[in-house]
């Protein structure tokens, strides 16, 4: 019995002594470049399935180099011409040009008269699949499955949802400065397809908020001769209906993350408190009563917390308290004022506007109050929204004093400041949940 | 009266000769002689070679003897029982493993499950560590035979761990090239991305390249943690090692320093973004 121990022993040590020691080295710093990605286009059968490969290729393309995350690789760079996705490619052809992921894919149309847009995602270094996908839809809806496709590739890569098949709504602002003209507009995220929900002639659009369940608005309408009415506009009908004349209210109510009930500020005997009504019964109930100006409330996605604005200290600043209302905690303690606080669907996040020295900051904070970040600045940036996956915020700006309001996004980062093209001035951007 | 005057002037007189005396020395700074120190500049694989004892080109030869007996990467982990590993990637082993095949029994317990084997184990590898432990005494005294074409180390330092030290430099070029690799863009967006630590072993060949796909250390606990995000940076952390080989800028004689790394992927300094 004291042999196979000693031998044990013995090897223990000898294996210490004939052994290697590993290198050990920490990594700290990472390339934070995009990463490079290929996408050749989806592939079709006849024509007519060519050209929609094509057109959904380049939306697929523009929504991952939009992200800022990917860089996808000029086409006429690669190598291997792709005839099937039901075949391995030849990663070597693809290791050539760098590209760390290959997305590649085929239009083919169904039985019944719908297409069917199939993908496979890549690993070129490993050699290996990374997921595969496929999406009927009917021929004319190709872009939202085109985005979807670039939602699949997007949580492939991050673990994260994708945000590429939702839509924004916004304020499009037209005529001079003295008498502009708000209207509600819809648009998808990437800037296709804008549709005017009002025709802006009796009264003003403000402040769209979107429904987090139902493809809802609500949004306050500005009349010239009665009290301002909040209405809940269905996308999908075009139905327009009256939520209430809520006397006192300056901006339209946000939703719950379950959709079943509203938070609002109103205004009452020139104080201005924190309410929650329920919509189907259409209770009230207040949350905060005090002195100070407490406005723009926004619930946490776990419907446990609110936060809000309130100058009760002196300066505008974000409190955070129970959904009751009890117990609100104050969680910015800068310099200048804090405004609009929207708290992120991923909910680790709140996003604010600070006004200090007479420039604007879009920021984010933790609702523990730590961490505070100001991801831009400018003369005028307003309004933040969070896409439904919690990575990338969209505000306006207006970049000197007369200059129209233009839509900008960012990442949480506080990288890849971009423009969102829109058909004029717009405001006041609102990001849709995911589309059904 | 004359004679306070005249003592006046004579005592002012002194005070002014004492002055000019003592005075500029006060005012002329010292020159201190400060020792000389020789610097010598060196190369890097000069300094390699001077703080360690090389034993490269002896090793072939023991290398050869071994694989009979048990395959060279079981050799090179300093693990008490190198054949019970918990490995979630025993792929690349099975292959060599198998082409040696005097001691049939040693080859046996792989595919099987791991607790299953281990008390069978154990009687196996007995033989097997004992004729280890007999090969790596052999070995020893026969490389310290064959240093006379190898260069002496100005110092004696046979006892440190068998001169198995790469030099800073070195070090900073691997994690340079790692780091240009690893692409992070997608997690450090990630909720608490400083909580996402990879470690990755791997093995290299003499041209620089993976001998084998890297292996995950912590993969068992990402795998439970089912924290997608975290499966992410492990993917992430292996695409970065894949995509930046070969690592050819290290020096090929002395691959013995530079053939196994451990690499602590740790984006928490990061997230400060």
């Amino acid at each position: 019995m004291r042999q196979p121990i000693l031998a044990i022993f013995a090897a223990i040590v000898a294996a210490f002594g004939a052994a290697q020691a590993r290198v050990r080295i920490d990594i700290t710093q990472a390339n934070i470049e995009p990463m490079p990605v290929a996408v050749p286009d989806f592939l079709g059968a006849d024509g007519r399935m060519t050209d929609l490969g094509r057109d959904i290729t380049g939306v697929i393309m523009a929504d991952l180099d939009r992200s800022g995350l990917f860089s996808v690789i000029d086409q006429r760079a690669y190598v291997e011409k792709l005839t099937s996705v039901d075949v391995r490619p030849r990663f070597a052809d693809w290791r050539i040009i760098n590209a760390q992921v290959l997305v590649a894919g085929e239009v083919r149309p169904t039985p019944d008269g719908r297409i069917e847009v199939a993908t496979r995602v890549w690993d070129v270094y490993s050699n290996e699949q990374l997921g595969a996908v496929s999406f009927k839809t009917p021929s004319d809806n190709w872009r939202r499955a085109a985005h979807k496709v670039a939602d699949f590739v997007y949580k492939s890569l991050t673990g994260e949802e994708g945000y590429f098949d939702t839509r924004v709504v916004y304020i499009h602002e037209t005529g001079p400065k003295e008498k502009r003209t708000k209207r509600l507009m819809i648009m998808d995220q990437d800037g296709a397809n804008p549709v005017l929900l009002t025709d802006g002639l009796n009264y003003q659009a403000l402040t769209p908020r979107f429904s987090p369940t139902q493809q809802q608005i609500t949004y306050m309408a500005l009349f010239d001769n009665r009290p301002g009415q909040v209405y809940l506009f269905n996308i999908e009908t075009g139905e327009q209906e009256q939520l209430g004349t809520f006397r006192g209210m300056t901006f339209a109510p946000r939703f719950t993350p379950d959709g079943t009930r509203v938070l609002m500020s109103m205004e009452r005997a020139g104080n201005s408190d924190v309410f929650m009504m329920e919509l189907a019964t259409r209770r009230l109930t207040r949350l905060t009563d005090n002195p100070g100006i407490d406005t723009s409330p926004t619930m946490s996605p776990d419907g446990r917390r609110v936060a809000f604005t309130s100058d009760r200290g002196g300066t505008e600043q974000i409190y955070v308290m129970n959904a009751d209302g009890s117990a609100p905690k104050r969680i910015t303690f800068g310099e200048g004022r804090y405004q609009t606080p929207v708290w992120s669907p991923r909910g680790d996040l709140v996003a604010f506007t600070r006004q200090y020295q007479g420039r604007f900051y879009i920021g984010v904070i933790r609702p523990d109050g730590t961490g505070e970040r100001l991801l831009t600045e400018s003369y005028l940036d307003e309004g933040p929204t969070w896409a439904p996956n919690g990575r990338v915020i969209m505000f306006f700006r207006e970049q000197s004093p007369g200059a129209g309001p233009t839509l900008w996004s960012i990442d949480l980062t506080g990288r890849n400041l971009r423009r969102v093209r829109t058909p004029g001035d717009a405001s006041d951007p609102a990001w849709s949940p995911p589309l059904p | 009266m004359r004679y306070g005057v005249f003592a006046s002037l004579l005592l002012h007189a002194c005070a002014l000769g004492l002055a000019f005396i003592s005075l500029p020395d006060f005012l002329r700074t010292k020159v201190v002689d400060a020792p000389v120190i020789p610097i010598d500049l060196i190369d890097e694989a000069e300094f390699a070679e001077l703080t360690s004892v090389p034993a490269m080109a002896p090793k072939p030869k023991p290398k050869e003897e071994m694989p009979p007996e048990l395959p060279k990467p079981k050799a090179e982990e300093p693990k008490p029982t190198p054949k019970a590993e918990a490995e979630p990637e025993p792929q690349p082993e099975p292959a060599p493993e198998k082409k040696p095949e005097p001691k049939p029994e040693a080859a046996k317990p792989k595919p099987q499950p791991k607790p299953k084997s281990k008390p069978k184990q154990e009687d196996l590898d007995l033989d097997a560590l004992s004729a280890l432990v007999d090969k790596s005494r052999k070995a020893e005294p026969s490389s310290g035979e064959d240093s006379s074409a190898v260069l002496e180390a100005d110092r004696a330092q046979e006892a440190i761990g068998a001169g198995d030290r790469l030099t800073a430099t070195e070090i900073d070029k691997m994690r340079a090239a790692v780091s240009r690799c690893w692409n992070a863009s997608a997690i450090i967006g990630a909720p608490e991305p400083e909580k996402l630590v990879v470690v990755l072993d791997i093995d290299l060949n003499r041209d620089g390249t993976l001998a084998g796909a890297p292996r995950v250390v912590n993969a068992i606990e990402i795998n439970l943690s089912g924290n997608r995000f975290w499966k992410v940076a492990e993917q992430n952390a292996i695409r970065a090692v894949q995509a930046c080989q070969p690592y050819d800028f290290l020096d090929p004689a002395r691959y013995q320093d530079w053939k196994a790394f451990t690499l602590n992927f740790d984006p928490s300094q990061m997230a400060g973004f």
